[in-house]
Protein backbone atom coordinates (compact mmCIF):
# COMPACT_ATOMS: atom_id res chain seq x y z
CA UNK A 1 0.00 0.00 0.00
CA UNK A 2 1.08 3.36 -0.58
CA UNK A 3 1.85 4.60 2.65
CA UNK A 4 3.70 2.00 3.26
CA UNK A 5 6.16 2.25 0.49
CA UNK A 6 6.31 5.93 1.43
CA UNK A 7 7.18 5.00 4.48
CA UNK A 8 10.28 2.79 3.24
CA UNK A 9 11.49 5.44 1.13
CA UNK A 10 11.52 7.60 4.08
CA UNK A 11 13.55 4.53 5.64
CA UNK A 12 15.88 3.60 3.05
CA UNK A 13 16.92 6.80 1.48
CA UNK A 14 15.08 9.62 4.44
CA UNK A 15 17.26 12.54 2.47
CA UNK A 16 16.11 11.47 -1.35
CA UNK A 17 13.84 14.52 -2.44
CA UNK A 18 10.07 13.94 -2.57
CA UNK A 19 8.63 17.14 -3.53
CA UNK A 20 9.70 20.13 -5.66
CA UNK A 21 7.50 23.14 -5.05
CA UNK A 22 8.77 26.32 -5.52
CA UNK A 23 12.06 26.95 -3.26
CA UNK A 24 10.36 24.16 -0.96
CA UNK A 25 12.58 20.94 -1.66
CA UNK A 26 10.89 18.34 0.96
CA UNK A 27 12.41 14.88 1.95
CA UNK A 28 10.70 11.64 2.18
CA UNK A 29 11.68 12.02 5.79
CA UNK A 30 9.98 15.05 6.03
CA UNK A 31 6.80 13.99 3.71
CA UNK A 32 6.59 11.29 6.14
CA UNK A 33 6.49 12.84 9.29
CA UNK A 34 4.00 15.83 7.90
CA UNK A 35 1.41 13.09 6.83
CA UNK A 36 1.47 11.82 10.23
CA UNK A 37 0.91 14.62 12.02
CA UNK A 38 -2.25 15.62 9.49
CA UNK A 39 -3.13 11.85 10.59
CA UNK A 40 -2.83 13.32 14.13
CA UNK A 41 -4.30 16.54 13.90
CA UNK A 42 -7.60 14.86 12.29
CA UNK A 43 -8.05 12.41 14.37
CA UNK A 44 -8.01 15.39 17.10
CA UNK A 45 -10.54 16.84 14.86
CA UNK A 46 -12.80 14.35 14.94
CA UNK A 47 -12.03 12.11 11.69
CA UNK A 48 -11.91 8.54 11.81
CA UNK A 49 -10.86 5.92 9.58
CA UNK A 50 -13.82 5.51 7.28
CA UNK A 51 -15.21 9.15 7.20
CA UNK A 52 -14.73 10.73 4.10
CA UNK A 53 -12.57 14.29 4.01
CA UNK A 54 -12.84 16.41 0.91
CA UNK A 55 -9.28 18.09 -0.12
CA UNK A 56 -9.21 21.56 -2.34
CA UNK A 57 -5.90 22.05 -2.41
CA UNK A 58 -4.48 22.27 -6.36
CA UNK A 59 -1.20 21.05 -6.99
CA UNK A 60 0.43 21.74 -3.95
CA UNK A 61 2.86 19.92 -1.05
CA UNK A 62 -0.29 20.34 1.12
CA UNK A 63 -2.19 18.74 -1.15
CA UNK A 64 0.42 15.33 -1.30
CA UNK A 65 0.42 15.59 2.39
CA UNK A 66 -3.19 15.42 2.98
CA UNK A 67 -3.51 12.54 0.47
CA UNK A 68 -1.05 10.45 2.47
CA UNK A 69 -2.25 11.46 5.76
CA UNK A 70 -5.65 10.44 4.93
CA UNK A 71 -4.13 7.06 3.68
CA UNK A 72 -2.31 6.46 6.95
CA UNK A 73 -5.66 7.12 8.83
CA UNK A 74 -7.58 5.01 7.03
CA UNK A 75 -10.08 8.10 5.42
CA UNK A 76 -11.69 8.94 2.24
CA UNK A 77 -9.74 11.62 0.26
CA UNK A 78 -12.47 13.38 -1.73
CA UNK A 79 -10.74 15.05 -4.32
CA UNK A 80 -11.88 18.46 -5.67
CA UNK A 81 -11.22 20.66 -8.37
CA UNK A 82 -9.57 24.04 -7.18
CA UNK A 83 -11.46 25.90 -10.13
CA UNK A 84 -14.98 24.50 -8.57
CA UNK A 85 -17.49 26.90 -6.90
CA UNK A 86 -18.98 27.16 -3.60
CA UNK A 87 -22.33 25.42 -4.79
CA UNK A 88 -20.17 22.58 -6.79
CA UNK A 89 -17.95 22.00 -3.90
CA UNK A 90 -21.00 21.58 -1.20
CA UNK A 91 -22.85 19.30 -3.96
CA UNK A 92 -19.84 17.37 -4.43
CA UNK A 93 -18.88 16.89 -0.52
CA UNK A 94 -22.84 16.00 -0.38
CA UNK A 95 -22.80 13.37 -2.81
CA UNK A 96 -19.47 11.85 -0.96
CA UNK A 97 -20.92 11.81 2.39
CA UNK A 98 -17.52 14.33 3.32
CA UNK A 99 -17.78 16.12 6.35
CA UNK A 100 -14.67 18.79 6.40
CA UNK A 101 -12.91 20.27 3.58
CA UNK A 102 -9.43 20.87 3.46
CA UNK A 103 -8.81 23.87 1.86
CA UNK A 104 -5.55 26.10 1.43
CA UNK A 105 -7.02 28.19 4.23
CA UNK A 106 -8.31 25.20 6.52
CA UNK A 107 -4.58 23.05 5.69
CA UNK A 108 -2.51 24.54 8.49
CA UNK A 109 -5.54 24.44 11.50
CA UNK A 110 -6.15 21.15 10.63
CA UNK A 111 -2.65 20.00 10.63
CA UNK A 112 -1.38 21.91 13.45
CA UNK A 113 -0.63 19.65 16.65
CA UNK A 114 2.91 19.35 18.64
CA UNK A 115 5.07 18.43 16.24
CA UNK A 116 6.89 15.78 18.89
CA UNK A 117 3.14 14.69 20.57
CA UNK A 118 2.78 10.94 19.59
CA UNK A 119 -1.06 11.67 20.54
CA UNK A 120 -3.54 10.80 19.70
CA UNK A 121 -2.09 7.70 18.73
CA UNK A 122 -3.03 6.57 15.10
CA UNK A 123 -4.90 3.53 14.52
CA UNK A 124 -3.83 0.58 12.63
CA UNK A 125 -2.98 0.79 8.83
CA UNK A 126 -5.93 0.43 6.80
CA UNK A 127 -6.68 -3.10 5.55
CA UNK A 128 -6.24 -3.24 1.66
CA UNK A 129 -9.96 -3.05 0.65
CA UNK A 130 -10.29 -0.04 2.54
CA UNK A 131 -11.28 2.76 0.55
CA UNK A 132 -8.89 5.82 -0.41
CA UNK A 133 -9.56 7.86 -3.05
CA UNK A 134 -13.00 9.48 -3.91
CA UNK A 135 -12.92 11.22 -7.59
CA UNK A 136 -15.91 12.34 -9.61
CA UNK A 137 -17.02 11.29 -13.28
CA UNK A 138 -19.91 12.57 -15.12
CA UNK A 139 -22.81 10.82 -14.86
CA UNK A 140 -25.77 10.65 -17.46
CA UNK A 141 -27.92 12.77 -15.14
CA UNK A 142 -25.58 15.45 -15.31
CA UNK A 143 -24.69 15.43 -11.40
CA UNK A 144 -21.10 14.16 -11.40
CA UNK A 145 -21.03 10.80 -9.66
CA UNK A 146 -18.10 9.83 -6.83
CA UNK A 147 -15.84 6.81 -8.33
CA UNK A 148 -14.09 5.15 -4.79
CA UNK A 149 -11.02 3.61 -5.19
CA UNK A 150 -9.27 1.13 -2.42
CA UNK A 151 -6.10 0.86 -1.15
CA UNK A 152 -5.98 -1.94 -3.39
CA UNK A 153 -7.24 -1.17 -6.50
CA UNK A 154 -4.59 1.81 -6.14
CA UNK A 155 -1.77 -0.51 -5.54
CA UNK A 156 -2.82 -2.65 -8.85
CA UNK A 157 -2.76 0.80 -10.94
CA UNK A 158 0.55 1.77 -9.90
CA UNK A 159 2.46 -1.82 -10.21
CA UNK A 160 1.21 -2.14 -14.08
CA UNK A 161 2.05 1.47 -14.71
CA UNK A 162 5.83 1.57 -13.08
CA UNK A 163 6.06 -2.07 -14.54
CA UNK A 164 5.53 -0.72 -18.01
CA UNK A 165 7.51 2.18 -18.10
CA UNK A 166 10.25 0.88 -15.57
CA UNK A 167 10.00 3.67 -12.93
CA UNK A 168 13.16 3.74 -10.39
CA UNK A 169 13.76 6.04 -7.19
CA UNK A 170 15.64 8.22 -9.82
CA UNK A 171 12.82 9.42 -12.12
CA UNK A 172 11.37 12.82 -11.41
CA UNK A 173 7.89 13.59 -12.44
CA UNK A 174 6.40 16.71 -13.74
CA UNK A 175 2.58 17.73 -12.29
CA UNK A 176 1.74 20.06 -14.15
CA UNK A 177 -1.93 18.63 -14.89
CA UNK A 178 -4.57 18.82 -12.02
CA UNK A 179 -3.84 16.22 -9.43
CA UNK A 180 -7.44 15.96 -8.67
CA UNK A 181 -7.85 14.37 -11.93
CA UNK A 182 -7.12 10.55 -12.23
CA UNK A 183 -4.60 11.19 -15.25
CA UNK A 184 -2.61 13.59 -13.57
CA UNK A 185 -2.74 11.72 -9.88
CA UNK A 186 -1.96 8.16 -10.82
CA UNK A 187 0.71 9.52 -13.49
CA UNK A 188 2.13 12.75 -12.01
CA UNK A 189 2.11 12.10 -8.33
CA UNK A 190 1.30 8.45 -7.02
CA UNK A 191 3.48 7.22 -9.36
CA UNK A 192 6.44 8.93 -8.41
CA UNK A 193 5.73 8.27 -4.91
CA UNK A 194 5.11 4.34 -5.40
CA UNK A 195 8.63 4.70 -7.28
CA UNK A 196 10.52 6.81 -4.55
CA UNK A 197 11.18 9.32 -6.98
CA UNK A 198 10.45 13.02 -6.89
CA UNK A 199 7.63 15.02 -8.18
CA UNK A 200 8.15 18.81 -9.38
CA UNK A 201 4.89 20.67 -8.52
CA UNK A 202 3.39 22.90 -11.01
CA UNK A 203 0.04 24.44 -9.39
CA UNK A 204 -1.21 26.93 -12.53
CA UNK A 205 0.31 25.65 -15.92
CA UNK A 206 2.65 28.53 -17.27
CA UNK A 207 4.49 27.89 -21.00
CA UNK A 208 8.03 28.97 -20.14
CA UNK A 209 8.07 28.25 -16.42
CA UNK A 210 6.86 24.68 -17.28
CA UNK A 211 10.00 24.30 -19.85
CA UNK A 212 12.47 25.56 -17.40
CA UNK A 213 11.36 23.70 -14.72
CA UNK A 214 11.66 20.60 -17.11
CA UNK A 215 15.37 21.73 -18.14
CA UNK A 216 15.86 22.61 -14.39
CA UNK A 217 14.74 19.60 -12.41
CA UNK A 218 16.26 16.69 -14.99
CA UNK A 219 12.29 15.85 -15.49
CA UNK A 220 11.81 12.33 -16.76
CA UNK A 221 8.08 11.49 -17.26
CA UNK A 222 6.13 14.22 -17.76
CA UNK A 223 2.54 13.36 -19.04
CA UNK A 224 0.21 16.47 -20.51
CA UNK A 225 -2.76 16.72 -22.20
CA UNK A 226 -2.45 17.42 -26.51
CA UNK A 227 -3.22 21.25 -26.11
CA UNK A 228 -0.12 21.73 -23.44
CA UNK A 229 1.84 19.52 -25.70
CA UNK A 230 1.08 21.78 -28.68
CA UNK A 231 1.19 25.17 -27.33
CA UNK A 232 4.78 23.87 -25.70
CA UNK A 233 6.18 23.05 -28.99
CA UNK A 234 5.18 26.94 -30.36
CA UNK A 235 6.51 28.89 -27.31
CA UNK A 236 9.68 30.57 -28.11
CA UNK A 237 12.04 30.64 -25.25
CA UNK A 238 14.93 33.12 -25.11
CA UNK A 239 17.36 30.70 -24.64
CA UNK A 240 17.29 27.09 -25.51
CA UNK A 241 16.23 24.33 -23.00
CA UNK A 242 17.47 21.20 -22.61
CA UNK A 243 14.66 18.67 -22.38
CA UNK A 244 16.80 15.48 -22.95
CA UNK A 245 16.16 13.78 -19.61
CA UNK A 246 12.71 13.68 -20.83
CA UNK A 247 12.28 9.37 -21.26
CA UNK A 248 8.48 9.09 -21.17
CA UNK A 249 6.73 12.48 -22.68
CA UNK A 250 3.12 10.92 -21.83
CA UNK A 251 -0.28 11.98 -23.16
CA UNK A 252 -3.52 11.59 -22.47
CA UNK A 253 -6.70 12.78 -21.43
CA UNK A 254 -7.61 14.12 -25.65
CA UNK A 255 -7.36 12.55 -28.83
CA UNK A 256 -3.65 13.20 -30.03
CA UNK A 257 -3.43 14.75 -34.07
CA UNK A 258 -0.68 13.57 -36.03
CA UNK A 259 0.54 17.08 -36.68
CA UNK A 260 0.71 17.65 -33.05
CA UNK A 261 2.91 14.78 -32.76
CA UNK A 262 5.13 16.08 -35.22
CA UNK A 263 5.12 19.42 -33.83
CA UNK A 264 6.47 18.31 -30.64
CA UNK A 265 8.91 16.16 -32.09
CA UNK A 266 10.82 18.42 -34.69
CA UNK A 267 10.65 21.31 -31.97
CA UNK A 268 11.02 19.80 -28.55
CA UNK A 269 13.05 16.79 -29.55
CA UNK A 270 10.35 14.52 -27.77
CA UNK A 271 8.22 11.58 -28.87
CA UNK A 272 4.70 12.17 -27.77
CA UNK A 273 3.51 8.27 -26.49
CA UNK A 274 -0.89 7.79 -25.98
CA UNK A 275 -1.32 6.61 -22.93
CA UNK A 276 -5.47 5.81 -22.11
CA UNK A 277 -7.26 5.34 -18.89
CA UNK A 278 -10.82 6.14 -17.04
CA UNK A 279 -11.22 7.60 -13.75
CA UNK A 280 -12.71 4.12 -12.54
CA UNK A 281 -9.54 2.21 -13.63
CA UNK A 282 -6.13 4.34 -14.24
CA UNK A 283 -4.02 3.59 -16.59
CA UNK A 284 -4.66 0.30 -18.80
CA UNK A 285 -3.03 1.02 -21.97
CA UNK A 286 -0.09 2.79 -23.32
CA UNK A 287 2.11 3.35 -26.29
CA UNK A 288 5.21 1.28 -25.73
CA UNK A 289 6.16 1.09 -29.36
CA UNK A 290 9.51 1.37 -30.49
CA UNK A 291 8.67 2.86 -33.69
CA UNK A 292 5.95 5.38 -32.10
CA UNK A 293 5.74 7.17 -35.18
CA UNK A 294 4.47 4.40 -37.00
CA UNK A 295 1.71 3.94 -34.36
CA UNK A 296 0.90 7.64 -33.27
CA UNK A 297 -2.40 6.91 -33.20
CA UNK A 298 -3.14 4.53 -31.02
CA UNK A 299 -3.22 4.34 -27.31
CA UNK A 300 -0.98 1.13 -27.03
CA UNK A 301 -1.56 -2.34 -25.18
CA UNK A 302 -3.22 -3.37 -22.31
CA UNK A 303 -0.68 -3.27 -19.67
CA UNK A 304 0.80 -6.11 -17.43
CA UNK A 305 -2.45 -7.91 -15.43
CA UNK A 306 -4.59 -6.16 -17.91
CA UNK A 307 -7.14 -7.83 -20.59
CA UNK A 308 -9.02 -5.35 -22.87
CA UNK A 309 -11.70 -6.26 -25.24
CA UNK A 310 -13.83 -4.76 -27.90
CA UNK A 311 -17.25 -5.86 -27.35
CA UNK A 312 -19.80 -3.94 -29.42
CA UNK A 313 -17.31 -1.23 -30.91
CA UNK A 314 -17.31 -0.38 -27.33
CA UNK A 315 -13.92 -0.94 -24.89
CA UNK A 316 -14.51 -3.52 -22.29
CA UNK A 317 -11.13 -4.23 -19.13
CA UNK A 318 -10.64 -6.23 -16.76
CA UNK A 319 -8.24 -4.91 -14.43
CA UNK A 320 -7.38 -5.64 -10.64
CA UNK A 321 -7.35 -1.93 -10.32
CA UNK A 322 -11.17 -1.31 -11.67
CA UNK A 323 -13.78 0.21 -9.05
CA UNK A 324 -16.49 -1.53 -10.07
CA UNK A 325 -17.02 -4.15 -12.29
CA UNK A 326 -20.08 -5.98 -13.91
CA UNK A 327 -20.61 -9.61 -12.38
CA UNK A 328 -18.69 -11.26 -15.52
CA UNK A 329 -15.50 -9.06 -13.77
CA UNK A 330 -15.37 -6.79 -17.00
CA UNK A 331 -16.08 -3.04 -16.88
CA UNK A 332 -17.61 -1.47 -19.64
CA UNK A 333 -15.97 2.32 -20.28
CA UNK A 334 -18.04 3.50 -22.89
CA UNK A 335 -15.48 4.88 -24.97
CA UNK A 336 -15.81 3.36 -28.69
CA UNK A 337 -12.47 1.65 -29.66
CA UNK A 338 -11.10 -1.06 -32.26
CA UNK A 339 -8.06 -3.06 -31.75
CA UNK A 340 -5.66 -4.24 -34.27
CA UNK A 341 -4.63 -7.81 -34.81
CA UNK A 342 -1.36 -7.18 -32.71
CA UNK A 343 -3.64 -6.17 -29.58
CA UNK A 344 -2.93 -2.06 -29.99
CA UNK A 345 -5.91 -0.02 -29.41
CA UNK A 346 -7.59 2.84 -30.99
CA UNK A 347 -10.06 4.94 -29.58
CA UNK A 348 -12.94 6.04 -32.13
CA UNK A 349 -14.84 8.61 -29.50
CA UNK A 350 -17.47 8.04 -26.74
CA UNK A 351 -20.60 6.19 -26.60
CA UNK A 352 -21.78 8.31 -23.86
CA UNK A 353 -22.40 12.04 -24.09
CA UNK A 354 -19.24 13.30 -21.83
CA UNK A 355 -16.94 15.99 -23.66
CA UNK A 356 -13.27 15.75 -22.69
CA UNK A 357 -11.62 19.70 -22.92
CA UNK A 358 -8.07 20.05 -22.06
CA UNK A 359 -7.62 17.56 -20.13
CA UNK A 360 -10.91 17.66 -17.84
CA UNK A 361 -14.35 16.00 -18.29
CA UNK A 362 -17.30 18.02 -18.71
CA UNK A 363 -21.01 16.70 -18.80
CA UNK A 364 -23.06 18.86 -21.07
CA UNK A 365 -26.05 17.68 -19.04
CA UNK A 366 -24.43 19.69 -16.39
CA UNK A 367 -23.88 22.74 -18.39
CA UNK A 368 -27.31 22.45 -19.47
CA UNK A 369 -29.28 22.22 -16.31
CA UNK A 370 -27.53 25.20 -15.03
CA UNK A 371 -28.37 27.15 -18.27
CA UNK A 372 -32.12 25.34 -17.65
CA UNK A 373 -32.13 26.66 -14.14
CA UNK A 374 -32.26 30.35 -15.51
CA UNK A 375 -35.78 31.55 -15.52
CA UNK A 376 -35.71 33.25 -18.99
CA UNK A 377 -34.46 29.75 -20.48
CA UNK A 378 -36.97 27.86 -22.48
CA UNK A 379 -34.43 24.90 -23.57
CA UNK A 380 -30.78 24.68 -23.89
CA UNK A 381 -28.57 22.08 -25.59
CA UNK A 382 -24.43 21.77 -25.27
CA UNK A 383 -22.83 20.75 -27.89
CA UNK A 384 -19.03 20.23 -28.85
CA UNK A 385 -16.93 22.16 -31.50
CA UNK A 386 -13.87 22.41 -32.83
CA UNK A 387 -11.72 25.66 -32.71
CA UNK A 388 -9.61 26.49 -35.45
CA UNK A 389 -6.43 24.16 -33.97
CA UNK A 390 -9.05 20.93 -34.30
CA UNK A 391 -9.09 21.15 -30.12
CA UNK A 392 -12.77 20.51 -28.76
CA UNK A 393 -14.32 23.60 -26.86
CA UNK A 394 -18.30 23.86 -25.54
CA UNK A 395 -20.66 25.59 -27.30
CA UNK A 396 -24.37 26.42 -26.01
CA UNK A 397 -27.52 26.94 -27.86
CA UNK A 398 -30.10 28.60 -26.03
CA UNK A 399 -33.94 29.15 -26.20
CA UNK A 400 -34.69 32.23 -23.88
CA UNK A 401 -35.97 35.64 -23.82
CA UNK A 402 -32.49 37.39 -22.47
CA UNK A 403 -29.18 38.11 -24.16
CA UNK A 404 -26.22 35.84 -23.55
CA UNK A 405 -24.40 38.47 -21.60
CA UNK A 406 -26.82 37.63 -18.96
CA UNK A 407 -26.59 34.06 -19.31
CA UNK A 408 -22.62 34.17 -18.90
CA UNK A 409 -23.31 36.39 -15.89
CA UNK A 410 -25.38 33.45 -14.07
CA UNK A 411 -23.62 30.54 -15.17
CA UNK A 412 -20.46 32.07 -13.57
CA UNK A 413 -21.48 32.02 -10.17
CA UNK A 414 -22.30 28.25 -10.90
CA UNK A 415 -19.80 26.53 -13.23
CA UNK A 416 -15.98 26.19 -12.59
CA UNK A 417 -14.02 28.29 -15.76
CA UNK A 418 -13.35 25.17 -17.75
CA UNK A 419 -17.26 24.30 -17.48
CA UNK A 420 -18.33 27.71 -19.35
CA UNK A 421 -19.19 27.65 -23.21
CA UNK A 422 -16.76 29.04 -25.11
CA UNK A 423 -19.70 29.72 -27.55
CA UNK A 424 -23.51 31.09 -26.59
CA UNK A 425 -25.85 30.83 -29.15
CA UNK A 426 -29.32 32.20 -29.37
CA UNK A 427 -31.36 29.86 -30.97
CA UNK A 428 -35.53 29.75 -32.19
CA UNK A 429 -35.91 26.68 -31.35
CA UNK A 430 -33.66 22.80 -30.92
CA UNK A 431 -34.87 20.15 -32.82
CA UNK A 432 -34.62 16.89 -30.83
CA UNK A 433 -34.59 13.41 -31.55
CA UNK A 434 -36.70 10.99 -30.39
CA UNK A 435 -34.67 9.71 -27.73
CA UNK A 436 -34.47 13.77 -26.70
CA UNK A 437 -30.99 13.80 -27.98
CA UNK A 438 -29.98 16.87 -29.42
CA UNK A 439 -29.82 16.89 -33.76
CA UNK A 440 -26.96 19.47 -33.57
CA UNK A 441 -27.21 20.12 -37.40
CA UNK A 442 -30.28 21.05 -37.75
CA UNK A 443 -29.91 24.34 -35.51
CA UNK A 444 -30.61 27.44 -36.93
CA UNK A 445 -29.21 30.10 -35.35
CA UNK A 446 -31.22 33.52 -34.30
CA UNK A 447 -28.58 36.17 -33.47
CA UNK A 448 -25.22 36.08 -32.50
CA UNK A 449 -25.41 38.32 -29.52
CA UNK A 450 -22.65 40.87 -28.00
CA UNK B 1 8.14 52.76 -38.36
CA UNK B 2 5.83 53.75 -35.87
CA UNK B 3 3.42 51.44 -34.62
CA UNK B 4 0.30 52.93 -33.62
CA UNK B 5 -2.41 51.42 -31.57
CA UNK B 6 -4.98 51.22 -34.52
CA UNK B 7 -2.10 48.90 -35.91
CA UNK B 8 -2.16 46.62 -32.90
CA UNK B 9 -6.04 45.97 -32.43
CA UNK B 10 -6.18 45.94 -35.83
CA UNK B 11 -3.17 42.84 -36.32
CA UNK B 12 -4.86 41.35 -32.87
CA UNK B 13 -8.21 40.91 -34.31
CA UNK B 14 -6.88 38.95 -36.85
CA UNK B 15 -5.23 36.70 -35.26
CA UNK B 16 -8.37 36.64 -33.07
CA UNK B 17 -10.30 35.31 -36.07
CA UNK B 18 -7.37 32.97 -37.97
CA UNK B 19 -6.11 31.19 -35.10
CA UNK B 20 -8.67 31.15 -31.69
CA UNK B 21 -12.59 32.24 -33.18
CA UNK B 22 -14.01 31.88 -36.35
CA UNK B 23 -16.45 34.63 -36.65
CA UNK B 24 -16.81 38.26 -39.02
CA UNK B 25 -13.99 40.60 -37.38
CA UNK B 26 -16.79 43.30 -38.19
CA UNK B 27 -18.58 41.52 -35.24
CA UNK B 28 -15.65 42.61 -33.04
CA UNK B 29 -14.88 46.19 -31.52
CA UNK B 30 -12.41 47.68 -29.24
CA UNK B 31 -14.90 47.48 -26.30
CA UNK B 32 -15.64 43.62 -27.16
CA UNK B 33 -15.51 41.72 -23.85
CA UNK B 34 -12.64 38.66 -24.20
CA UNK B 35 -13.04 37.45 -20.88
CA UNK B 36 -16.01 36.62 -18.50
CA UNK B 37 -18.92 38.02 -21.16
CA UNK B 38 -18.32 38.55 -24.69
CA UNK B 39 -16.19 35.97 -26.29
CA UNK B 40 -15.46 34.38 -22.92
CA UNK B 41 -12.69 33.15 -23.98
CA UNK B 42 -11.60 29.91 -22.15
CA UNK B 43 -7.50 29.24 -20.79
CA UNK B 44 -6.68 26.90 -23.56
CA UNK B 45 -8.36 29.95 -26.02
CA UNK B 46 -6.34 32.35 -24.46
CA UNK B 47 -3.09 30.51 -24.63
CA UNK B 48 -3.73 30.14 -28.23
CA UNK B 49 -4.21 33.31 -28.57
CA UNK B 50 -1.16 34.70 -26.69
CA UNK B 51 1.25 32.62 -29.02
CA UNK B 52 -0.19 33.84 -31.70
CA UNK B 53 0.68 37.26 -30.61
CA UNK B 54 3.86 36.51 -29.60
CA UNK B 55 4.52 34.75 -33.76
CA UNK B 56 2.55 38.48 -35.00
CA UNK B 57 4.90 40.49 -33.19
CA UNK B 58 8.00 39.25 -32.94
CA UNK B 59 7.40 39.66 -28.46
CA UNK B 60 7.56 37.91 -25.30
CA UNK B 61 4.38 37.90 -23.28
CA UNK B 62 4.94 36.08 -19.76
CA UNK B 63 1.76 34.43 -18.91
CA UNK B 64 1.95 35.17 -15.25
CA UNK B 65 1.72 39.07 -16.71
CA UNK B 66 -1.84 37.62 -18.69
CA UNK B 67 -4.11 39.19 -15.74
CA UNK B 68 -7.93 39.74 -16.25
CA UNK B 69 -7.34 43.63 -16.88
CA UNK B 70 -5.22 43.25 -19.65
CA UNK B 71 -7.22 41.04 -21.39
CA UNK B 72 -10.66 42.76 -20.56
CA UNK B 73 -11.21 43.86 -24.26
CA UNK B 74 -9.42 44.41 -27.39
CA UNK B 75 -8.42 47.88 -26.83
CA UNK B 76 -7.16 47.23 -23.27
CA UNK B 77 -5.31 44.38 -25.12
CA UNK B 78 -3.99 46.44 -27.90
CA UNK B 79 -2.54 48.89 -25.64
CA UNK B 80 -1.11 46.47 -23.74
CA UNK B 81 0.85 44.68 -26.70
CA UNK B 82 1.28 48.43 -27.89
CA UNK B 83 3.74 48.79 -24.79
CA UNK B 84 5.50 45.88 -25.19
CA UNK B 85 6.10 45.92 -29.09
CA UNK B 86 7.22 49.47 -28.79
CA UNK B 87 9.43 48.91 -26.16
CA UNK B 88 13.30 49.19 -27.29
CA UNK B 89 14.02 45.60 -26.31
CA UNK B 90 11.35 44.03 -28.45
CA UNK B 91 12.08 45.75 -31.41
CA UNK B 92 14.21 43.08 -34.03
CA UNK B 93 17.82 43.96 -34.05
Amino acid sequence: MIFQEVERHARERPDAVALVSGADRRRYCALVADANRLARGLIERGIHPGDAVALQLGNTPAFVIALLGLARLGAVAVLLDDELKKSEVEAAMASAGARRLLASDTFSEMAAIDRDSQVPVLPPMPPPHAPWLCQFTSGTTGAPTPVVRTHAQVAFALEAFASAIGTTDRDCFLAAIPLTHGYGLFNACLGALHAGGTIVLHPRFDRRETLRLIARERVTVFPAVPFMWAILAETRMPTPVDLSSVRWPLTGGARLDARTWRVVRDRLGLQLRQMYGTTETSVIAMNLDTDVESTLESVGRALPGIEIAIENGTVAVRSGSASRADADGWTRTGDVGRMDESGRLFLLGRATEIVRVAGRTINPAEIESVLASYPAVRDAAVITIRDPHGEPAIKAMVVAECTVGELVEFCQGRLAAYKMPRVIDLCASIPRGRTGKVLARDIVPLSIDD
Amino acid sequence: MNLTIDDVRRRLTNVLVTRVVRMDPKALSPETPLIKTGLNLDSVALLEFVVGIEDEFGITLDDAALTADRFRSLGTLAKYVHDIASAPAARPA
